[in-house]
Parts: structure tokens; sequence; C-alpha cells
């Protein structure tokens, strides 16, 4: 969903502060909201994209304004809810009741092996990658265009990326799509990339010139630069000379048909 | 710049919900914030609605989001004036608290009858931003363009989701004042000002609907040709523009383009000697102001038909 979460390119938040020092919480409550968060706090268990677009559904002005766990915090609040296991007048009034009296007992529950469980995961890491069948679309060096997708559910296509050409830097394999695994349609995993888009691509005439994104995406998200025909022609002897002729500079063509040989270097230059 | 306030496009933000009856001010301060913005609120004078529209977009992003119309009026303000080192804003907050602990204190109130005249008849005349400039339009109604990718870090009417779009020019206004660089102060660099249809597939790719377009008030330098379409190149030669006429409007649309070219052959015949009435004469010279204002006489025709079409 186009949100205020997909901040790229968006002015007007100030400077990014760097803080020094390697604290992972900065107060007891945050690792208390990330447990809470790994054990799913009462809720049924979701993938981490479906997580992070009960983050996108926040209110605009509370995820703006919220810290990095408030948002963690405010999703399980809005989970919650719309499960039909609290109210927020329920929530509400724990809040006041808490605030009214400091020293009340905070309710507790052990469970040992659940947490050995969570350290286990957590240490281990868990890999979105999957083997498919299908072959990959693309190669490193292709050129393609990414797709103008506006969906009201989860992308990982932000709107500053969308509709712009670029080359295929690398191929990871097949990877869970995020956009469908976020809605419970599936794990649907397909072929990703990462993707370089030259910023005068993004962000047009005022940006710098040499300067490039890498951007990892996933391949329904792209498809084939038809102006680009290089990549066609390159497995294509015959064609090879028309192509270099429509979309290269004429003295680089001269120089080309000097020698045959040279003709796919210098088209993996130009790009 | 690309703020939060430029929010075409953007989800979350829920339903829309319209007020019956609404009235203008739902609050007297409203009112009073509102009379404070156009008598100046003690600032020196910002060139026009676009400095004062480019304060608001300034504003911090949650301020932004969670103000209402005058409350985004308001803060403007108290920015400005904060900015200007008129005030500081621990004095605004110190008299905000002290209004709130003694809400019968007398407000200090300033009569100057000639201020508010002069405003209230500017009300009535309005500030028109329609400029005359010599430079000729570069783009006729037909003429397909491409709006260009500008990510200004200053104030645009160009917002995000149009930038980089293929359009067709549907109406030329004239030239009017550019806010982008009148907001900063750079002059009123007046430009030929028109309107664009860009198609919703075009701007939201093919998940929205066929046959509904934007139509959108865009300023010539945010505008360049599109070569990738040969149409506008076409209507300079009216043996091709037949063709593309042909092609690229739906059938109904070019009935009415055949007819309306009818009707200016008919218009454009040399008067007779004994049509002379003021009415006759007033439409020759229309046409020709069309025809030195637009690439292609046949401009007329093709506008009219694409307003159909929209």
């Amino acid at each position: 969903m186009n949100s205020v979460h997909d901040i790229g390119g968006t002015d007007g938040f100030g400077p990014i502060h760097r803080e020094t020092g390697d604290s992972v919480f900065h107060e007891p409550w945050e690792s208390r909201v990330f447990g809470m968060s790994m054990l799913g706090a009462g809720l049924a268990p979701i993938p981490l994209d479906a997580r992070r677009h009960q983050l996108e559904r926040l209110s605009p002005v509370q995820y703006i304004s919220s810290t990095y766990y408030e948002r963690w915090l405010a999703r399980i609040d809005a989970a919650l809810v719309e499960a039909g296991t609290l109210t927020r007048d329920e929530i509400d009034k724990r809040m006041q009741m808490f605030a009214a009296q400091p020293d009340l007992p905070i309710s507790r529950r052990e469970d040992p092996l659940r947490a050995q469980g969570i350290g286990n995961i957590l240490r281990a890491g868990r890999s979105a990658a999957r083997k498919i069948r299908q072959q990959p679309r693309f190669a490193a060096g292709d050129k393609v265009v990414t797709r103008n997708l506006n969906p009201h559910g989860h992308t990982r296509l932000p709107r500053y990326a969308r509709g712009r050409r670029g080359v295929i830097v690398a191929h990871h394999g097949a990877h869970v799509f995020p956009d469908s695994n976020a809605h419970g349609l599936g794990e649907n995993p397909q072929h990703l990339y990462t993707v370089r888009i030259a910023m005068r691509e993004l962000w047009g005439d005022s940006a710098e010139a040499n300067e490039n994104l890498l951007i990892d995406l996933w391949e329904s998200y792209l498809e084939r630069d038809k102006t680009a025909a290089t990549s066609r022609a390159l497995k294509n002897p015959s064609a090879r000379k028309k192509v270099v002729a429509k979309t290269l500079p004429p003295a680089v063509v001269r120089s080309l048909a000097r020698s045959r040989r040279g003709l796919g270097k210098t088209i993996r230059r130009s790009r | 710049m690309n703020g939060v306030h430029d929010i075409g496009g953007m989800d979350g933000f829920g339903p829309i919900h319209r007020e019956a009856n609404e009235p203008v001010f739902h609050e007297d301060w409203e009112s009073r914030v509102f009379t404070m913005f156009v008598t100046g609120a003690g600032l020196p004078p910002v060139t026009g609605y676009d400095g004062a529209r480019h304060r608001l977009e300034r504003l911090d992003p949650v301020k932004y989001l969670s103000s209402s119309y005058y409350e985004r009026f308001l803060a403007g303000m108290e920015s400005a004036l904060i900015e200007t080192g008129t005030v500081r804003l621990d004095e605004i907050e110190a008299r905000i608290r002290q209004l709130a602990a003694k809400p019968d204190l007398p407000m200090p109130r300033r009569e100057d009858p000639a201020v508010a005249a002069n405003i209230s008849a500017l009300f009535r005349a309005g500030n028109p931003a329609s400029r005359k400039i010599r430079q000729k339009p570069r783009f006729a109604a037909g003429d397909k363009v491409l709006t260009r990718n500008l990510n200004p870090h200053g104030h645009t009417r160009l917002p995000r989701y149009a930038r980089g779009k293929s359009g067709v020019i549907v109406a030329h206004h004239g030239a009017h004042v550019f806010p982008d660089s009148n907001a900063h102060g750079l002059g009123e660099n007046p430009q030929h000002l028109y309107t664009v249809r860009i198609a919703m597939r075009e701007l939201w790719g093919d998940s929205a609907e066929v046959n509904e377009s934007v139509l959108i008030d865009l300023w010539e330098s945010y505008l360049e040709k599109d070569k990738a379409s040969t149409k506008s190149r076409a209507q300079k030669n009216t043996g091709a523009r037949k063709k593309v006429a042909e092609k690229t409007l739906p059938r109904a649309a070019k009935v009415q383009a055949r007819t309306a070219s009818a009707k200016r052959s008919l218009a454009q015949q040399p008067p007779s000697p004994t049509l002379t009435s003021a009415g006759v004469a007033g439409r020759a010279k229309t046409g020709r102001t069309r025809a030195e204002r637009g690439s292609a006489g046949g401009g007329r025709g093709s506008g009219r038909t694409t307003r159909r079409n929209r």
C-alpha cells in the first residue's frame, strides 16, 4: 500500500541522528515489546511479512510520530483489537490503572521451553529462500523496467522505484513472495534479483550523475526493457548489427564495424 | 519538496467524510486565524499564496498530518514568526499558558479600517495569477507531452504521482505566475499553463480503471514533448492529422472532429462583403488569434474533441 511508511524520497523529516554505542534496546520496555512480538502476544501466528503489513496499516500520524518499538507495540494493540481478543477500551483502562498505581504487580507467565525455542530461531535465523522448478526469467546484465504496481496490500516495491529502467546485477534464487505471504495467500516463491537503477532515472536531472541504487526486487515486479533490445540481440548475431546501429552513437558503430567480436563487450560497457 | 502534503495516491487515511452544509468556519478562532493570515500576522509580506503554501509544506510532518486546515494556517504563521525572529517559541507558549489560566483576560485589539477595507476589496476583486508574456506557447491542444521527473527541494505544483508520465494537452490557459520560483521570492517568471490529460493506467498501472483520466494544470517547464509519439509532429501536417485522429480517438469523437473541422472551414472562408456584422468579424478575429497561438489551425477542432473524450 502507498502509505506514509513508504518514505523513500520524502523530504521534511529533518536530519538523521546517528547514535554512537551499540545498545540493542534503549529502554527495558522495548525488550519486553520485542519478546511479546516474538512470542505472538496471544495472537494467531503470522509470518514476518504480515506483521510488517500490520505496521503499514497503523494510522499515518501514529506511524510517523512513533519510535521503532512504539510501532511494534501499536501493531500488537491493533492486531489484538482486530482479532477481538481485547477491546481498545480494555487496553486504555489497563493503562490508566498502571498509570494510577505504578507499583501494581505486573502479570507474569514463565514458559522456559517456549523461550528457548524462540531463542533458537533467532540464533539460527529463518531463511526465506526456497527451491522452485521455474527457471529465472532474467540474468545478470539484462535490462529491465520495474512495473507500475500500486497494490492496496503489502509490497516490497517502493513507490519511487516504480516504472524505472534498471539492470539486473545479481540473481539470488527464489524467495518467499511477500506480497502474497503477507495476506495469507501462500509463499509463492519467486526469483529474486538485485537491480541497479541510476539515480537520474529515479530522481531526474538534478540527481548525481554517477550514483546508483541497488535494490532487491522479485521477478513479478519486473518486465523486460523492450526499448533496450541489446540483450536479445546479443543472443542473435544477425540481429546484433541492426540494434547496435540503432542504439549506439555513429562513431561507436563505425569502430565496431571493424571487429564483430568487439560488439558484446562494447555494449556491456555502454550500459 | 516531496513532503507529506503531497498526498495524491496515498493509502491509509481512511474514508473521506463529506459534511452536509459545511460552514465556512467551524469555530470562531478559525475566522480569526484566517484574518491574521490575510493581513500578514506581522510578518514581512510573502510572495502571494505560493510562499504561504510552501510554509505549510515545511511544517513538521507529524504536525502537518495531525492538524486541521486552519490549524495548519496557524502553525504556518507561528513557524514563520519564529523563523523571522519576531517571536520565540517559548514566548508563544507562555502566552498560550497565560490565556489558558485566565480565559477572561482581555485580548489585545488593533483596529485598522483602511487595511480591512483593502483586504476585502482584494477578496471581491480577486488576485489573478494570469500574466501576459511575449513568448509563444510551446504546446497546443492535442500535443502529446511527457511530464518531467522533477524533485525540487522547494515548492512545486507538479505532484509526485504525475512525474515522468505521458499525457495530452487539453487546453492552454495563457501564462500564469510560476509558483516554483514565486514561492521563494525568485520572481513571478510567468509561464504558459496547460490542462494535461493523463490516463489513470499511465499513473497507476494496469490495476487502474481503463476509461478514467486525470486532468491536471501544469506549467510549461514541467513538460517536454513526447518524442515517442508522432502525434504532435503529424498535427503540423494536415494530411497526416486525419490519420492520427482516426487511430487515437474513439469513433464518436471522430465524427465530432469531422463536424468541427467542417465548421472551421466554413468559418475560415473569406467574409463576403455583405457580411460585415460585428459577430462575423469577431469570429474571424478569434480564428486568427487561435491560429497564431496554436502550432496548427486544427488545434481547435481536436482540442474540443479531446475534451469530450475525457
